[in-house]
């Protein structure tokens, strides 16, 4: 399973795009700064180079919760921005009842494990807990995935990783890229020099 | 065609009842002219004697735990005969085994039969049911008098002969089976007692006002058996035209029943188009194992399923199959995708290796993007060459980028790297090694080597997926 050509041509475009907007540059920006300038650019590339799915609005409402960023994805985003971000409607509703729906899903668990304690642990429950735990922690870690039942989530997830697959390897290769272009800048280097230390890297 | 399965069943349990003392010659010899007067489908007329089939996978490997040679041979050839022959060994299948999956039984050539328990009347059962299944085959009106000539040669007594007539009526005017419908069926056959029976029809004739989605559903989910069936036999394609000529004559039979509602007619035009819709999807599916796919639930919103053999046939425990086949289908492709998950079996430990490796992508962003900060004191300058690169790259062409001092050393390159992949790979894996490749234009020409690496990344997302048809199913990434 690949991500398409498209969405690498999409990320890599954005991505420098949101470098150069950003303006990271060594004089004025520290290296974390730099760091997050450049993670928020690649995150960002990677929600508008993949388009619209549940992960995708729920990454850029994330990282548009803060002003600073705000402006930044605007500029990036241009008009995707407005429809990225915009609810939509099969989930807005859920999140509002989710509070109520935890605590009654509490009280049945509690009533029930009450009902079956006498009769043991059985283990249907305890694999169904293992799995809700592990669900619940794969919605903390993918974006925008907090109402989505078991299928959904899924297949958020398989899209998400896909994604985020190709944005390591396509990072990889841009990291490859300057590195080997910065070693070419050395040129007063000879070439056994460069091989060394091209070699020690 | 599960419509034409409901025939079936309901025409061979009726039958079944009525010919307690049956004649059983009188359905043979209807049965020979009926068969003869089938030629437009001589295969499917093979697998039309076990109208009442579970889904090939489940079946069959069952079937022939019990039966092994003579399903085999009961399929390869048509003809009365041959279904005597297997009748005697129908007779021995166990009893209770509800039929699986929605596929339809008519295309399917190996898949065994399964027949009400009752032994002494599986011939005239299988000889019914062949009529039965005939009566797909031909027009409205022939069916009709089927079911006239049905009344007139059985020798049951005229109330269950009435009994029959109204089944295969309420079956053909209740153009929506619900899922318990289709699921009770089986049930019913595997009791013998008229009471199930009873109790069928009047919960089938409760749900007669049901929606037409339902009839769609019912006519995707025969559909899809269609398919399925026909994959397993190997021939989709004519099957898949005999399914669609099948499902049409039902239709036409429907709109000539007199008792159908005024939505039925609708249902039939729509059921056609749909049909046929589905054909073309599932005809481009194959190995949809369980007969349902995700996407075409997507499609239709909900799922048509039949009860498995040895299942719940109870309507929650149905929509939960469907719900954890999907999640199933869905965890392999996870499985797929996250490294070394291959034998890793069950859900809770699946979704352990799928977060771990979520959170060790997200780290890996995290880690490259500090790198990337740490290299930038490239990024200003090379920020442009790299959107060229970039550019070029959409464009397919090497020399579109304009402003590049080393631009003339690209033709040079480019031919080298065009002619084996395993320079590419070794590129990408050899990359900080492989100075020693490059000698000969390294000193003047350090664009080109960028240029190579970003040739590479353009070969490399050039290559096929590991997975096509699986890309398939993916709405974003399909390549």
């Amino acid at each position: 399973m690949q991500a398409t050509k498209s969405f690498e041509q999409a990320f890599l475009k954005h991505l420098l795009r949101g470098c150069r907007l950003s303006a990271v540059s060594y004089k004025s920006m520290s290296l974390q700064e730099r760091k997050s300038a450049i993670k928020l650019s690649a995150d960002v590339a990677m929600a508008s180079a993949r388009g619209g799915r549940k992960w995708t609005r729920g990454l850029i409402t994330k990282l548009s919760k803060e002003d600073e960023h705000r402006s930044f994805l605007q500029l990036i985003l241009g008009t995707e921005y407005g429809r990225l971000t915009k609810p939509c409607h099969g989930s807005w509703k859920i999140p509002r009842s989710k509070k109520i729906v935890r605590r009654s899903l509490r009280v049945c668990s509690r009533r029930k494990n009450n009902l079956r304690a006498p009769h043991g642990v059985k283990s249907s429950v305890l694999a169904r807990t293992l799995v809700e735990k592990r669900t619940h922690a794969l919605k903390r870690l993918v974006p925008g995935v907090e109402s989505l039942d078991g299928y959904s989530l899924l297949d958020e997830t398989l899209d998400y990783v896909i994604s985020l697959r190709a944005q390591v390897d396509l990072m990889q290769k841009l990291l490859t890229t300057f590195e080997a272009s910065k070693l070419g800048a050395l040129s007063k280097c000879t070439l056994p020099e460069r091989k060394a230390s091209f070699v020690g890297k | 065609m599960n419509e034409n399965n409901k025939f079936g069943l309901e025409n061979s349990h009726g039958d079944h009842l009525s010919n307690h003392s049956s004649g059983v010659s009188a359905d043979w010899q209807f049965n020979t002219p009926a068969v003869s007067a089938a030629p437009p489908h001589p295969s499917t007329a093979a697998s039309l004697v076990p109208p009442l089939t579970s889904s090939p996978f489940l079946s069959a490997p069952m079937a022939e735990a019990f039966v092994p040679g003579l399903w085999n041979h009961r399929t390869m050839s048509v003809g009365g005969s041959n279904i005597q022959n297997s009748t005697s060994a129908i007779s021995s299948i166990p009893i209770g085994r509800s039929i699986a999956m929605s596929s339809e039984g008519m295309l399917l050539s190996a898949p065994p039969v399964i027949f009400p328990p009752s032994v002494p009347h599986f011939p005239a059962d299988l000889g019914f049911i062949e009529r039965a299944a005939r009566f797909s085959c031909l027009s409205g009106g022939s069916f009709m008098d089927m079911n006239l000539l049905r009344q007139s040669q059985s020798v049951a007594p005229a109330r269950k002969a009435s009994k029959v007539v109204m089944e295969t009526q309420v079956q053909n005017t209740e153009l929506s089976m619900t899922r318990d419908k289709v699921v009770s069926l089986p049930a019913a056959y595997g009791s013998i007692d008229q009471s199930q029976m009873d109790t069928q029809r009047d919960r089938r004739s409760s749900h007669i006002s049901n929606s037409e989605s339902q009839e769609t559903n019912f006519s995707e989910g025969g559909q899809e058996g269609n398919i399925d069936s026909s994959d397993v036999a190997g021939n989709s394609s004519p099957s898949d035209l005999g399914a669609n000529k099948r499902k049409r004559t039902i239709q036409d039979m429907e709109k000539d029943q007199v008792q159908r509602g005024p939505q039925s007619s609708s249902d039939a035009t729509k059921d056609n188009t749909e049909t046929k819709h589905k054909v073309e999807q599932n005809s481009s599916k194959h190995g949809a194992k369980n007969g349902k796919d995700n996407s075409e639930a997507a499609k239709e919103g909900y799922v048509h399923v039949r009860a498995r053999r040895g299942q719940a046939t109870n309507s929650h425990s149905l929509a939960e199959r469907v719900r954890r086949e999907k999640i199933s289908e869905r965890m392999k492709y996870l499985q797929e995708l996250v490294p070394g998950c291959s034998k890793v079996t069950g859900k809770a430990v699946m979704l352990d290796e799928i977060i771990n490796y979520v959170q060790s992508l997200q780290r890996q962003v995290e880690f490259l993007s500090m790198k990337l900060a740490a290299v930038n004191p490239q990024l200003d300058l090379s920020g442009e060459r790299l959107l060229a690169k970039n550019l070029r790259r959409s464009h397919g062409s090497p020399l579109s980028i304009a402003g590049f001092s080393q631009e003339m050393s690209y033709p040079q390159v480019y031919p080298t790297v065009n002619p084996s992949d395993t320079y590419r790979r070794t590129m990408n894996t050899r990359l900080p090694t492989m100075s020693g490749y490059k000698e000969p234009s390294m000193q003047m020409h350090n664009n080109p080597w960028n240029e190579e690496i970003v040739m590479q990344m353009d070969y490399d997302a050039n290559h096929p997926p590991n997975a096509q048809e699986i890309n398939r199913k993916l709405d974003g990434f399909a390549i």
